[in-house]
Parts: C-alpha cells; sequence; structure tokens
C-alpha cells in the first residue's frame, strides 16, 4: 500500500467513522466555568464534562462534544446538528417547548455581582433603572428582561461572559446576574468584584436532547442514576466544588 | 497691427531649461514688445512648448533670467502666483473646468485670485463672452461645447484676469479645420486689440498673415526671429529653409 | 420553519424598526466619519512629505489588513478604555471603528479620483494664478468627489451590511435585537431570515436610489 493510499484510507476512515460509530453529538459553550470553559489547548472541561462524560460510560454510549455559543444551544438540537446539550442549562417551561430534559443533575442560583467598593443591589428589582450585563440567552437574562423590559437598551447582552465581565471591571455595567458557581469562578480570577445578593431564583441544570428523542433520554437518565448510585456523581461534585 | 510699442514686454536672457539629461533650451534669449504677436514655429521637439511654459512657471527654468513688465519673474523669492496672473495661458486641450458652467469658468479665479466681488466678475466674465461671440452660451457646460467654443471660453477665461500677457500652446492643434478659424479670428482680434501674444503653432499662413515677428526654434536655441516676410519669404538659415520646406509641403 | 408571526410582531412593536433606524444611524455616522477621514489620508498620501505620506499609507495598510470585527472589538474592549472612555456607550466604539476602516477604504478611492483627474486641469488653474490648495478644493476635488460617488454609495450599502459586526459590543442594532428576540423565543432560523429579508430592503432600495441619484448627477453634467 502506497504512502498516499494510506493517507486516503485514513482520511476516509476519519470523514465516515463519525457516522460508522454510534457517537452522541452534545453541545456546549464552554465559558462557563467551573461547568465547562476550556484548559490550555481549547479542549472543553470542566463539572459538566465530567458528567456527561461519566454518563456516558455508565449507558454505553460515547460522546463528541461541539463547543458553540450559548443562544445556539436549542436551535443545533432542533436542527439536528446536536444530540444533546449539557452547558448549566436552566430547566425553563420556555425551554421545555422546544426541547426535552433529563433528571436534573444539579441545583443553581442566580447572584447578582458587582464591582466592590460600588453600589450594592440584594434584589433584582433594585436593578430597574441600572445597567446590566448578562450573558445572551441566559436565564439571568430572562430575569433581567422580566425586570427592565424585553427591549431595555441597559441591558447589555453579550455572547461571552468573558465579556460581561470585562465590561463590569470596566464600570460600563452596574451589575451581572448570572449563575452562582459561574460569578464564583469569575471571582477567583477578577479581582475586585463581588456577588452582593443571596441566591436568587432557584434553578435546576438539566441535560437537553431534541423533543421527543426518548431513546437517548432514556439513556441519559439511566445513566444518571447509574452514577449517582455508584458514587461517580459524588466524586465529579467534589472535585470541582469542594472549595464551596 | 497699430499698438506695437518699442517697449519690451517680456524678456528672455540666456534661459536654460534641463529635463534630467536631457537639455531642450540651450540658452535662449529675445525680447517681445508690449502689443506685439509672436508666433513660436519649430518641429515637435525644439523646446517652443517649454520656453512658453517657462513664462508662466510652468516650468522653472534651470539658469537664466526672464522678465514681464518690470517684474524678474525667475528672481528668488518671487511668488509664482503673481507671475501667473501676469500671463494668461491657453492651452491646447482647452483645459475648461467641467464641474462649472462657462460662466463659473470665467469667474473662478478673478474672485478667488484678484477678490473681485461677484457681481463685477460676472460683468467682466459676461462682456468677455461677447467679445468671443458666446453671450448665449454663458450657463452651458463646457460638455455641451464644440471644440471651437470651448476654446473660445478658454481665451476669454484667461482674458478674465486681465493679464499683460496671453500665451497660446497649439491652440487650434486639437481643432477640426472649420473650427480652427473661428480660434483664430478671435486671436486676431486681441492682437488688433493690443494684447502682448505668444503663440505656438503649427498654423503658417495665420503666423505669416497675423503674427508681428516670428520666431523659429530648432534643438533649443533661436534659430531665426524676424518679421514674417523675412521668415516665410527670406529666411537667413538653411535650417529654416529646410523646416519651412517640409511643413509647407504638407 | 419560519414564525411569520414573530417576525411581524417584532415589527409592529417596533422593535426591529427602531433596529434598523439604529444600523442607518450607525451607517451614516460611520461613513460621514470615513467621507472626512478618508479625504485627509488621500491628501496625506499625495504629499510630497515621506512623514505625511507613509503614517497615512501604514495607516490604510493596517486597517485594510485586518478584520472589522477585531478592530471593533479592539476598540471597545482596548483602546476605549485606555482613553479613559469607560462609560463612554458602546455604539461610539462602534462607530469610530467603523469610520476608521471606511477611512481608509475610501482614502485609497479618493486617492485614486485625485490622481485620474487630468494633469491639465491642475495647470490651468495654476496658470489662473491659483495657489496649489485653491487649485485641489476648487478644481480637483470637486471632480474627485462626484466621480468617487458611486464608491461612496457602495461604501455606504457595504457598512449597512458590515455594521452588524458592532452586535458583539452589546450596541442594539439590527442583528443585536435579532439576536435577543432568538434567544427569548429560541426562534433563530425565524428571526434571521427576518432581518437577512430587512437587510436586503435596506441595501436594495439604497442602491437603486444611489443609481438613480448617479443618473441624474451625469444627466446634469451633460444637460
Amino acid at each position: 500500500m502506497s504512502k498516499l493510499s494510506l493517507f486516503v484510507a485514513a482520511l476516509l476512515f476519519a470523514v465516515c467513522a463519525p457516522l460508522a460509530a454510534a457517537e452522541v453529538v452534545v453541545g456546549t459553550n464552554a465559558e462557563f466555568p467551573p461547568f465547562e470553559f476550556t484548559d490550555d489547548n481549547n479542549n472543553p472541561i470542566g463539572y459538566d464534562m465530567d458528567i456527561i462524560q461519566a454518563v456516558a460510560d455508565a449507558a454505553g454510549f460515547t460522546v463528541r462534544i461541539q463547543n458553540q455559543a450559548f443562544d445556539t444551544l436549542v436551535e443545533g438540537l432542533e436542527s439536528g446538528k446536536l444530540d444533546a446539550a449539557i452547558s448549566g442549562m436552566t430547566i425553563t417551561q420556555a425551554r421545555l417547548q422546544k426541547v426535552d430534559f433529563s433528571q436534573p443533575y444539579y441545583n443553581a442560583a442566580q447572584v447578582i455581582v458587582v464591582q466592590e467598593g460600588g453600589e450594592e443591589f440584594t434584589t433584582i428589582d433594585q436593578l430597574k433603572d441600572k445597567i446590566v450585563g448578562v450573558q445572551l440567552g441566559t436565564t439571568g437574562a430572562g430575569m433581567v428582561e422580566t425586570v427592565l423590559g424585553e427591549d431595555n437598551a441597559n441591558i447589555k447582552q453579550f455572547r461571552k461572559y468573558n465579556e460581561v465581565f470585562s465590561d463590569l471591571k470596566l464600570g460600563r455595567i452596574d451589575a451581572i446576574v448570572v449563575d452562582l458557581p459561574v460569578a464564583q469562578a469569575y471571582l477567583r480570577r477578577l479581582t475586585g468584584l463581588k456577588v452582593s445578593s443571596p441566591r436568587m431564583s432557584e434553578e435546576e441544570y438539566g441535560i437537553a436532547v431534541r423533543k421527543g428523542n426518548a431513546e437517548l433520554l432514556q439513556k441519559i437518565n439511566d445513566g444518571l442514576t447509574a452514577i449517582r448510585a455508584n458514587g461517580e456523581y459524588d466524586r465529579i461534585t467534589d472535585k470541582w466544588f469542594q472549595e464551596n | 497691427m497699430t499698438a506695437v510699442t518699442r517697449k519690451p514686454m517680456i524678456r528672455l536672457e540666456n534661459v536654460h531649461k534641463q529635463f534630467g539629461p536631457l537639455e531642450v533650451l540651450k540658452g535662449v534669449s529675445a525680447t517681445v514688445n508690449q502689443g506685439e504677436m509672436v508666433c513660436l514655429i519649430g518641429s515637435s521637439g525644439s523646446g517652443k512648448t517649454t520656453l512658453l511654459r517657462c513664462l508662466n512657471l510652468l516650468e522653472v527654468p534651470t539658469s537664466g533670467s526672464i522678465w514681464i513688465g518690470g517684474m524678474e519673474i525667475t528672481a528668488p523669492g518671487v511668488s509664482m502666483t503673481d507671475v501667473r496672473r501676469e500671463t494668461g495661458m491657453v492651452f491646447q486641450h482647452f483645459n475648461l473646468f467641467p464641474h462649472m458652467s462657462v460662466l463659473r469658468n470665467l469667474m473662478l479665479a478673478p474672485i478667488k485670485v484678484r477678490g473681485l466681488g461677484y457681481e463685477e466678475a460676472e460683468a467682466t466674465a459676461l462682456s468677455l463672452l461677447a467679445k468671443v461671440g458666446l453671450s448665449d452660451k454663458a450657463d452651458a457646460y463646457p460638455r455641451q461645447l464644440s471644440g471651437g467654443q470651448q476654446q473660445r471660453v478658454a481665451i476669454a477665461r484667461a482674458m478674465a484676469m486681465k493679464p499683460e500677457v496671453l500665451l497660446f500652446d497649439e491652440a487650434t492643434s486639437a481643432l477640426d479645420p472649420e473650427m480652427t478659424g473661428e480660434v483664430l479670428k478671435v486671436m486676431r482680434q486681441l492682437s488688433d486689440d493690443g494684447m502682448t501674444m505668444m503663440v505656438v503653432t503649427h498654423e503658417m499662413a495665420f503666423a505669416r498673415e497675423a503674427a508681428h515677428r516670428v520666431m523659429f526654434l530648432a534643438e533649443g536655441q533661436v534659430v531665426e526671429y524676424d518679421t514674417p516676410e523675412v521668415v516665410f519669404g527670406n529666411p537667413n538659415h538653411p535650417k529654416t529653409r529646410q523646416f519651412l520646406q517640409n511643413v509647407l509641403k504638407i | 420553519m419560519v414564525n411569520w408571526g414573530l417576525i411581524l410582531s417584532e415589527i409592529q412593536n417596533g422593535n426591529l424598526i427602531y433596529g434598523a433606524l439604529y444600523t442607518l444611524g450607525i451607517t451614516a455616522s460611520s461613513v460621514t466619519i470615513g467621507v472626512i477621514l478618508g479625504l485627509i489620508i488621500a491628501m496625506l498620501r499625495l504629499s510630497k512629505s515621506p512623514w505625511l505620506r507613509l503614517p497615512a499609507m501604514a495607516y490604510v495598510e493596517a486597517l485594510r489588513g485586518t478584520p472589522m470585527l477585531v478592530q471593533i472589538l479592539l476598540f471597545y474592549f482596548g483602546i476605549f478604555p485606555l482613553l479613559g472612555f469607560n462609560r463612554a456607550p458602546a455604539v461610539y466604539a462602534g462607530i469610530i471603528a467603523a469610520g476608521l476602516n471606511s477611512g481608509a477604504y475610501l482614502g485609497e478611492i479618493f486617492r485614486g479620483g485625485i490622481l485620474s483627474i487630468d494633469k491639465g486641469q491642475r495647470e490651468a488653474a495654476l496658470s489662473l494664478g491659483l495657489k496649489n490648495h485653491q487649485v485641489m478644493r476648487f478644481v480637483i476635488l470637486p471632480q474627485a468627489l462626484a466621480n468617487a460617488l458611486p464608491a461612496i454609495g457602495n461604501e455606504f450599502v457595504t457598512m449597512i451590511k458590515d455594521s452588524s459586526l458592532v452586535s458583539v459590543i452589546a450596541v442594539s442594532e439590527l442583528t443585536y435585537r435579532a439576536m435577543l428576540v432568538a434567544a427569548r423565543h429560541y426562534e433563530y432560523f425565524t428571526m434571521y431570515v427576518g432581518i437577512a429579508l430587512i437587510y436586503f430592503l435596506m441595501t436594495f432600495t439604497i442602491s437603486r436610489v444611489l443609481a438613480r441619484l448617479e443618473k441624474h448627477l451625469r444627466r446634469g453634467h451633460v444637460a
């Protein structure tokens, strides 16, 4: 076999392998530490990544992670580009109309982050006349839109949390509404910011699948049940959240 | 042909002009009197256009001196714009400003350079247009005019600055024969009114009939400079004879 | 597939209309900056002094050689904070970044336009005693700009499309508003089809108007 035909064979394999194997394409938005973010080699890592891997191992399927913007995950599921999505995604009524969710795997809450020494807010209603930063399509964005009005220009919605936190550091916005573990992760990296509110809007994260994909949903739920039973779930939770 | 005096209007003293390694003018000395029309003739490359362009400093002589009126325009520190407003120029391709009406073409420089008021500039412009027979074209744009009409506007534009000297650079070369006549007629009329004119031309008949004097240039030097009767009828120099033979044959 | 009801309701409640107006406003502002800057750049590039010419050249190369998205991000997250404009609305950063970008392109167009004017025009103006700057202002520039009008119109149409890039710094123009609605209702396909149509409507209409205007101007020149 010549080198060229070897190369062609390898290429064909590379192209066809995903089609052949029963691979589950899982979308995430790796900018949500510690749930999902990227290591130095741009590989997605974090709590959610470990959870989905453990679930897949337990339920007997393989996963391929697809990193993309958070506000495109639901659409990705609907259009069939993604089979599942795990991305610190809160189970909401609105989302349930578009996708199906697994049993909850994490209990989260929204908090308000502000600059140290600046004005502090303890409830979402206090943000009414403030400039508030959120990530596009998140639960936090929804909460802020409810209070400030959907098309209020004082809500600054970015596609990346990096940019939201950067704006707060620069004093361009007065506050951020964000999931607590994410806030804590960013606060470890950025100085001069603090959480000013208690836990608001208790919520649950779930793994999303395309509406009606009962087979995959069953596998994922079985996997989640299995790793809760065998201690793997606790091990992963300790690994990422033990400081808290 | 009445207005010619003995008072010199243009004086050139040993004017040289070099473009890189090429010496185009090799020491030209001559005088043109007030009210005189001098036709410059010579084959292409003889330096006649360059000489003309030295007179309003579109080309700056490499050495030598030029006086116009009483002013030495080659002296250090002389403002080019001061020189140029005393010397009007008419170009082979008219060079009217296409984005302005005929009237505006005539008014631009008097207002911006001479500082004339709008009404005064307009009055001058209209009277000059009447003089070149184009009163009805004041509001037209250059592209709407024939070549001959455009060149008459260009002459009026140069006149609007009330220059002491008018320079013509092959003003009829780009025109059809039937339009050449109307332009030459205007030029002759200007000369009759006493304007000092330097005319680079290929129109030998015009030079012969209308010029006070004819200057024949060859290889950057004045070969012959005399009345048309002498230059055309009885030239002193064999080069002149040769040139005239070649031109008149065509 | 496409939820036309949602598009209509977002048009009726003014959301997408304001977005489109915002887009036009950003476009008009940045192209205005671009025209002024372009004129300056063109003059500098035509200058005899290398101290003026070379920086202008470097400017043009730098702005044409980098993506506008990067320029917008650089301005908003880098240069504005550095200059202390922390609370300046993001739209200013967007307009200035887009204007600087536009200036580089238009500068080259104007330079070409100026160079394309026959040198006889300059000589005729000089021979009438006009000073260099007067020649430029009254004779060369009006002609060069008239020749460049289609290019300016083209830049305007391009900028309507490219201004969507400022959505990344949360400026509430058309694309940003559509992104928000899409995220709120999980209707991505719908909203992007909706604004694609609105963008097309804007660029198509403006192209037609400009084409007619150009024809009119040309006729004015001849007639």
